[in-house]
């Protein structure tokens, strides 16, 4: 029953990284509204609504992540960590929002054929937006990684559609320049789409199975029970009953585990704060409870 | 320890069964009310009729997601799911919230479009009629059937579903209101401006389920009067079976119930006379909760002296 030391860390990293992902897009919006006012482009102006919606997913992640980080308190016993979760719900929902709004535009603009203007300038605007994307991903990524943070991952994803978003856009326009074909538009941007709603659906998908409590990846259960196993025979005559759920980054364990029946409850007490420490030990921002039993009591125990 | 092992207990069976029938007499008064719609509508020759139809489509989508969720909830744990899949009521309860939010962005919609176009209406009183029978059979089905049951079994799902019939009978009750008020004052504005008003009352409604159905999925504890029973419960055994308690937690899964407690007694105490222990309350609380799962952790008194403060 214990929380990682390097947890506070975790969590200034976790808002750090959110920051920086409100700013990366602060200064795109504000780079896409002055190249697209100058030159007049309506298409420019409107990528920079794009970051918009961006920049309203980098809030809400920099929201949950600070609440996810408060302690446990009366009503929340068990923490505030799955407010990541539902947080990783909502983004996967804007990110298939704008998947279909590219669909809709798309399908418009094949139908009425388009007026594109300033290609040149377009494309360089896409290219920079892509390449702040492409770093904003790399740093989120990484940050997710080490912090373990649904939220993070969730941001680091939308970032990342951004990319395919620019890429596809530029290689349209240059497709276009290059054979006076306007449809290469709307088709790469509909080929792109599809790639943006598989990225929600997959982040929707991971959110909810840790809001319905799914057990945690086989590798990790793994390791669990090879520690527990460690004390069988030893100190303990068995275990059963494992039960294992993730609420952000946190694990939440609990699990039976049988003792000759006649021992004191200080000494069974001990075995499984030892057993609740060396998980604790082996798998980070954990949390275990153990219920003790008497041996006889039980037959279920896993071989 | 739980006091399920293995199959559920015989009262769950009967609850899962009760839900299910519930969730599909849902379905059945649904579609009941598209085939009435959908023939006064052709043979009346009115659209308006006939898009009612197609919103009782929606709720009939609802619907089945409520029989699906109280179905997947009944499923008993698995080794990917081991608190098992009662959860998948409080998402049912999400997405239905975000269907109530989205029909009333609908309805908004259409009235500023009437609004601003003028209201061209037709068939006024056959109109009425066929709001007022849909009223009355989504009020029967919700206030008299599925609300009851979503309180007996605890259903997040079928509460869920019983709302959303329930905004059904505000909006039916909001258009005739206005259908009659347009026939006695002759200003056709009345129309679009009560939809306004029932969309508003709608889109709380949604809050509200998207709220309470959210909590639940973030762990929130029970309510402050079911933990006060807990601990009345578990205090009664201070002194006689245990020294205290302390860091007792809980959550919900749809309708279940979880609970984890840490309880201290004497330090040379044997791991049976103990267990009985933790058995004897989790099984007190089980009789004070219906469809509760308790894990009791055992700890000696000198582990945490703070118990023994009276």
């Amino acid at each position: 029953m214990r929380v990682e030391h390097d947890r506070a860390e975790d969590d200034r990293l976790k808002a750090r990284a959110a920051w920086v992902s409100i700013a990366a897009n602060g200064v795109l919006i504000a780079f896409k509204l002055v190249v697209g006012v100058i030159s007049g482009s309506i298409g420019i102006i409107s990528e920079a609504v794009h970051s918009a919606t961006d920049l309203v997913a980098a809030v809400i992640a920099l929201v949950s992540v600070r609440q996810a980080a408060r302690p446990a308190d009366r009503r929340h016993l068990y923490g505030h960590e799955k407010v990541e979760n539902l947080s990783g719900v909502i983004e996967g929902g804007i990110i298939f929002a704008a998947g279909v709004a590219i669909v809709v535009e798309a399908v418009q603009h094949l139908i009425s054929g388009e007026t594109l203007d300033h290609i040149p300038l377009a494309i360089a605007v896409m290219l920079v937006s892509a390449a702040v994307n492409i770093g904003l991903t790399a740093y989120l990524s990484a940050a997710a990684r080490r912090t373990d943070s649904p939220a993070l991952r969730a941001d680091a994803a939308n970032h990342l559609t951004d990319v395919y978003t620019s890429l596809s856009v530029t290689a349209g326009l240059v497709l276009i320049e290059v054979t006076g074909r306007t449809f290469f538009d709307p088709v790469l941007a509909i080929v792109v789409a599809v790639l943006i709603m598989w990225t929600a659906w997959r982040i929707v998908s991971s959110s909810t199975r840790v809001l319905l409590d799914e057990a945690l990846p086989d590798d990790e259960l793994a390791v669990v029970r090879a520690t527990v196993a460690e004390h069988r025979g030893e100190l303990i005559i068995g275990y059963h009953k494992l039960r294992a759920r993730q609420a952000g980054a946190k694990h939440l364990i609990d699990l039976h585990i049988t003792v000759p029946s006649d021992m004191t409850v200080a000494a069974a007490h001990q075995i499984a704060e030892h057993i609740e420490n060396d998980i604790a030990e082996r798998l980070p921002h954990t949390e275990v409870l153990v219920h003790i039993e008497p041996g006889s009591h039980e037959r279920r125990d896993e071989s | 320890m739980s006091r399920r092992k293995g199959l559920p207990a015989a009262s769950d069976v009967h609850n899962h069964a009760l839900k299910a029938r519930a969730a599909w007499i849902s379905i059945a008064s649904n579609a009941t009310l598209i085939v009435f719609k959908l023939v006064v509508g052709i043979l009346s020759g009115s659209i308006g009729i006939i898009s009612e139809a197609l919103h009782s489509g929606s709720d009939l989508i609802a619907s089945i997601i409520a029989l699906v969720s109280v179905r997947r909830a009944a499923r008993p744990p698995d080794p990917s799911h081991r608190y098992g899949h009662e959860k998948v009521e409080n998402v049912s309860g999400v997405i239905e919230g975000l269907l109530i939010f989205g029909a009333a962005i609908v309805i908004v919609y259409e009235a500023v479009t009437k609004l601003i176009d003028g209201v061209h209406l037709e068939h006024v009183e056959l109109g009425i009629a066929v709001m007022l029978a849909s009223a009355a059979t989504n009020l029967a089905v919700s206030r008299g059937y599925l609300y009851p049951i979503a309180r007996r079994t605890d259903s997040a799902a079928l509460e869920a579903d019983a709302a959303h019939l329930l905004t059904d009978v505000y909006t039916s009750a909001g258009i005739a209101a206005g259908l009659v008020l347009v026939k006695v004052t002759g200003l056709e504005l009345f129309d679009p401006v009560l939809a306004i008003c029932v969309a508003v009352l709608i889109m709380w409604t949604g809050w509200r389920l998207i709220d309470r159905s959210t909590r639940v999925l973030l762990d929130e504890a029970l309510p402050d009067d079911e933990l006060e029973l807990i601990g009345e419960k578990v205090a009664e055994h201070r002194g006689q079976l245990i020294v205290g308690y302390h860091r007792l937690r809980s959550r919900r899964a749809g309708s279940k119930r979880h609970i984890d407690l840490h309880v201290t007694v004497p330090d040379d105490m044997t791991v049976a006379q103990a267990h009985d222990v933790a058995e004897h309350i989790s099984a007190d609380i089980a009789e004070l909760l219906p469809n509760s799962d308790t894990l009791v952790h055992v700890e000696p008194r000198s582990h945490d002296p703070r118990d023994d403060r009276p």
